[in-house]
């Protein structure tokens, strides 16, 4: 035979796969067998071995307990909460004739943008009980002295308030495309069956949405449950901890305390992978014959009277949760003494003058902008060859690729962050107080939102169309070079963009990572927070939101309109 | 052109799964053959072995006495000069049809002046030329295939392999489309081998037919040969509607149902004392409502239990004494006869066919 023939038994493509393989063992096994491995160890200081004391101080003191139970609580008020919010509003937006439901959609969908953290932040300008405007409105029109309030952010409820304003846009996009697969012909089909419109929606509709509700719980649920920033913002002030701000609390201590923050994670660990697998199981059933089929026309429900009131009750979580706290930001970005309100007298520039002669701000800037051009470029390529070799599924083990770059979805922000504390603190991998280990915390956060939105790009991707380049004389190569990569193209900048934006703005990972040089915007907000530097803050926040907005208009231009829909396909 | 040659082909699919199960053919040169079964027969995976996209566990695809796959080494498709239209068609999105078309002409050491007068060439025989600058998404179904086809065509290849080019177009443009393909092939002469499930598909394009199960080829033959002297029961029965009826082997020409006795067409592997089956064709049935003597050779009597009007013909489903199953017979509407009417039918030996 010629050398032109390929022998079977090597193939040189395997090389490529076994680069990706371990590239994803690296990433996710690694911190997580350090995570687990530390959890049982006695802490150098003490003489190193193995031991189960740190479970027993983890878990049997009140202190340590209580963060427990409020994370509970706190999670199912907000899951339950959001439920409601997302799925009403997806129901008007895909059911009803309410005015301009791709408004309300879009809305949504760019409430994202906003860093929950910075959301929680434009509610203290709103409703902390002494600067809070609507505060202020209140003591105005009834005449009261600086004391008295209507509202205090500062309390559960105000935490569960705006934890679900960041969070019911998870359950909206879900159940929107639950909704939107359901074709009125199944319906129809009810009605014609005798079925009156409300026996319909009780025994058609409602069940054929259930895996979508599910889902949306599901996911707000674990959402609340790994949130970092909302806490930290709005409930230590009010002296509540929760499990994330425990954790940081314990990587802060004097004492080295990682073995028992490692066993304090482990539980959380466990849920968010169990939540992750109920939901897959859920979404995964085949039983739901018409969502994906080739779904008919649908018909909206006519709202008559109803049709405005029901309108505005639908705009109200959007202001409350894009409109109100962007124009909070942007004003008091401006403002020289918060709570005298927007006179001439009291507006400047200082708060701008300020955070760009601020050294510890300039360099988290440029760390923020580098880490987020590498950590998306990284992660797009990594999770661009694992999409591919899973859908060509070019080597036997494609599944466990897929499962490696999706797992990450299961692995909170903070507990990462202490894998990979634990990984990299010791030899030989010394990376901490360098920006690799918080790219590589990046890369694998995100890992699943790349590898998603790749995998939907490359669905469209028929093989037949490599295939047919490649029986008319195009070698592997020239058929990547000429068909793969064209078509490929827009998922793949879809992909970077989508990463780029949540770089921009980690909080999670980040706050148990960094050093004084490398911190990164977030984390400067959190300093300048702890000194009450809020105006300055709120001039951050705009130079943050402006850095994200061009990044979605970038997207809006390179990709289509449609390209944060990417998010909803997990 | 080419001869192509498969021997001993075997493709295992996980542990167990013989997809392709120790397949023999030859294809001539010039031939067009089908391979046509029903979906998971394996004919697919057949023609993905011979294109060198799958590589065989063990056997040979030989082309021109050349071997290009054994169990060992594989030359890969782009080295086979071959081409392949595809069930998705496969028309790049972000091409012209021009630039689809004289896409492969690169691959060929042509001069950029030859290759756009090949492709235009091209083009004008499959009636696109009018077409040339335009992007797939704005063809139609049709159009889409003529545009496949002529890109496979164009670089001269010396195998046309195609994979069920027809099971997305609606059933009129399905029927021109055939007779396209088998003007293209007349026109160029190209070896092709041509994946199909539908019987009328292989029947109207192919010089011959081999009809696949399970893995296996049950029958290799003429289209004629294969409607009219099928050797094994699924090939009478899935390619064209037929009665088969089970009994035994008497002598070389007699059949024995049980209930009676059919005179058959003289068959070689119709050994006496064999269990079997006959096929008979329901066209081939002679129906008639004059009584006659119930033990003429090859006359049965029988009574009407349901009709089915078609436009051009009638299909009769009579119950005969001592048969389990309904006979179908298959007339001109000119005949027509009373639900539960008696009947007499007629079977000319040549159409009873035995079948292992």
């Amino acid at each position: 035979m010629s050398s032109d023939e390929t022998s079977k038994k090597f193939d040189p493509s395997f090389l490529v796969w076994a680069t990706v393989a371990v590239a994803l063992l690296i990433l996710i096994v690694n911190p997580v067998y350090y995570l687990v491995q530390e959890s049982f160890l006695i802490s150098e200081e003490e003489g190193g071995g193995w031991t189960l004391q740190n479970f027993i101080i983890a878990f049997t003191s009140e202190e340590h307990l209580i963060p427990i139970y409020w994370t509970l609580i706190v999670s199912i008020l907000v899951g339950t909460l959001s439920l409601l919010v997302g799925a009403i509003l997806a129901w008007c937006v895909s059911r009803t004739d309410i005015p301009c439901p791709g408004m309300i959609r879009n809305s949504v969908l760019i409430s994202f943008v906003t860093p929950p953290f910075l959301g929680a932040i434009a509610w203290i300008f709103l409703a902390g009980p002494r600067m809070g405007w609507l505060n202020i409105i209140y003591r105005g029109i009834f005449g009261l002295g600086p004391d008295s309030y209507l509202f205090d952010i500062f309390t559960i409820s105000g935490l569960v308030f705006s934890m679900t304003l960041f969070n019911f846009p998870l359950v909206f996009i879900v159940v929107l495309a639950g909704l939107n697969n359901i074709s009125s012909d199944v319906e129809d089909a009810a009605n014609i069956a005798g079925g009156g419109t409300f026996s319909t929606m009780l025994n058609i509709t409602l069940p054929l949405a259930l895996p979508a509700l599910c889902a949306g719980f599901i996911l707000a649920l674990l959402e609340a449950m790994i949130l970092f920033g909302i806490p930290n913002v709005l409930a230590i002030p009010a002296g509540i901890e929760v499990m994330t701000t425990q954790l940081r609390s314990f990587m802060v201590a004097e004492d080295d305390m990682l073995g028992i923050a490692s066993a304090y994670s482990l539980p959380m660990l466990a849920t968010a992978f169990f939540l992750v697998y109920i939901r897959r199981y859920i979404l995964g059933r085949r039983g739901y014959a018409t969502i994906g089929g080739k779904g008919g026309q649908r018909r909206p429900q006519v709202l008559g009277f109803w049709r405005i009131p029901v309108f505005m009750l639908c705009l109200l979580p959007i202001i409350c949760s894009v409109v109100l706290p962007s124009f909070m930001l942007i004003s008091t970005s401006f403002l020289n003494t918060i709570g005298y309100g927007l006179q001439i007298s009291n507006l400047t520039f200082d708060n701008y003058r300020f955070i760009f002669s601020n050294d510890a701000f300039i360099i988290s800037l440029k760390n923020t902008i580098i880490l987020a051009i590498l950590a998306s470029t990284l992660c797009t390529l990594i999770a661009a060859v694992s999409a591919y070799i899973t859908q060509r599924q070019l080597v036997k083990g494609h599944k466990y690729i897929s499962f490696l770059a999706t797992a990450p979805i299961g692995i909170p922000g903070i507990v990462l962050a202490i894998g990979l504390f634990s990984a990299y603190t010791k030899e030989p991998f010394l990376l901490y107080g360098t920006l690799w280990i918080m790219m590589l915390a990046y890369v694998t956060k995100y890992m699943p939102l790349a590898f998603q939105t790749s995998n939907a790009g490359l669905m469209n991707i028929h093989f037949e169309l490599e295939e047919s380049c490649r029986i008319l004389g195009a070698s592997r190569f020239r058929v990547f070079k000429d068909i793969t990569i064209p078509l490929f193209k827009v998922s793949l900048i879809a992909s970077w963009i989508l990463v780029f934006m949540p770089c921009l703005r980690e909080l999670s990972a980040s706050i148990m990572l960094w050093t004084t040089d490398t911190k990164v915007i977030s984390v400067v907000i959190m300093d300048f927070y702890e000194e009450a530097l809020l105006g300055q803050i709120s001039a951050i926040a705009v130079v943050l939101l402006s850095l994200t907005l061009i990044a979605v208009f970038s997207g809006f231009r390179f990709v289509g309109r449609d390209f944060m829909q990417a998010r909803e396909k997990n | 052109m080419a001869t192509l040659d498969l021997s001993k082909l075997l493709k295992v699919f996980g542990t167990d799964v013989r997809a392709v199960d120790e397949i023999d053919l030859h294809i001539e040169h010039g031939e067009l053959i089908s391979l046509l079964g029903p979906s998971g027969c394996g004919k697919t995976t057949t023609l993905r072995l011979i294109a060198g996209f799958l590589d065989p566990n063990s056997g040979e695809v030989i082309v021109d006495n050349k071997v290009v796959s054994d169990g060992n080494k594989i030359l890969p498709p782009e080295k086979r000069n071959m081409s392949m239209i595809f069930q998705s068609y496969a028309i790049w999105p972000h091409k012209t049809v021009f630039q689809n078309v004289s896409y492969g002409l690169k691959f060929r050491n042509l001069t950029n002046h030859e290759s756009e007068k090949r492709a235009k060439k091209m083009l004008s025989v499959v009636r696109m030329e009018h077409l040339a600058d335009r992007y797939p998404g704005e063809l139609s179904g049709g159009q889409q295939q003529r545009v496949a086809l002529a890109r496979a065509i164009v670089v001269e290849p010396a195998i046309l392999l195609l994979d069920e080019p027809l099971s997305n177009l609606d059933a009129n443009l399905r029927e021109e489309m055939r007779f396209e393909i088998r003007r293209l092939h007349d026109e160029f002469h190209i070896t092709s081998v041509y994946v199909t499930h539908d019987q009328s598909e292989a029947m109207v394009t192919s010089d011959r037919i081999c009809v696949m199960n399970d893995g296996k080829i049950e029958q290799v033959g003429k289209p004629q040969e294969i409607y009219d002297e099928p050797k094994t029961r699924f090939v009478a029965e899935f390619v064209g509607v037929t009665n088969s009826l089970e009994g035994k082997v008497i002598s070389s020409s007699v059949f024995d149902t049980g209930s009676m006795k059919l005179k058959m067409k003289e068959n070689q592997i119709a050994v006496p004392g064999n269990q079997g089956f006959v096929s008979i064709r329901p066209h081939r049935i002679g129906i008639s409502s004059v009584k006659t003597d119930k033990n003429s050779e090859n006359m049965l009597t029988g009574r009407v239990k349901r009709s089915f009007y078609f436009g051009s013909t009638v299909d009769y489903l009579i119950e005969v004494e001592g048969m389990d199953d309904l006979l179908r017979v298959i007339v001109d509407p000119v005949n027509s006869f009373q639900l539960d009417s008696e009947v007499t039918l007629e079977i000319d030996a040549e159409s009873v066919v035995f079948v292992e």
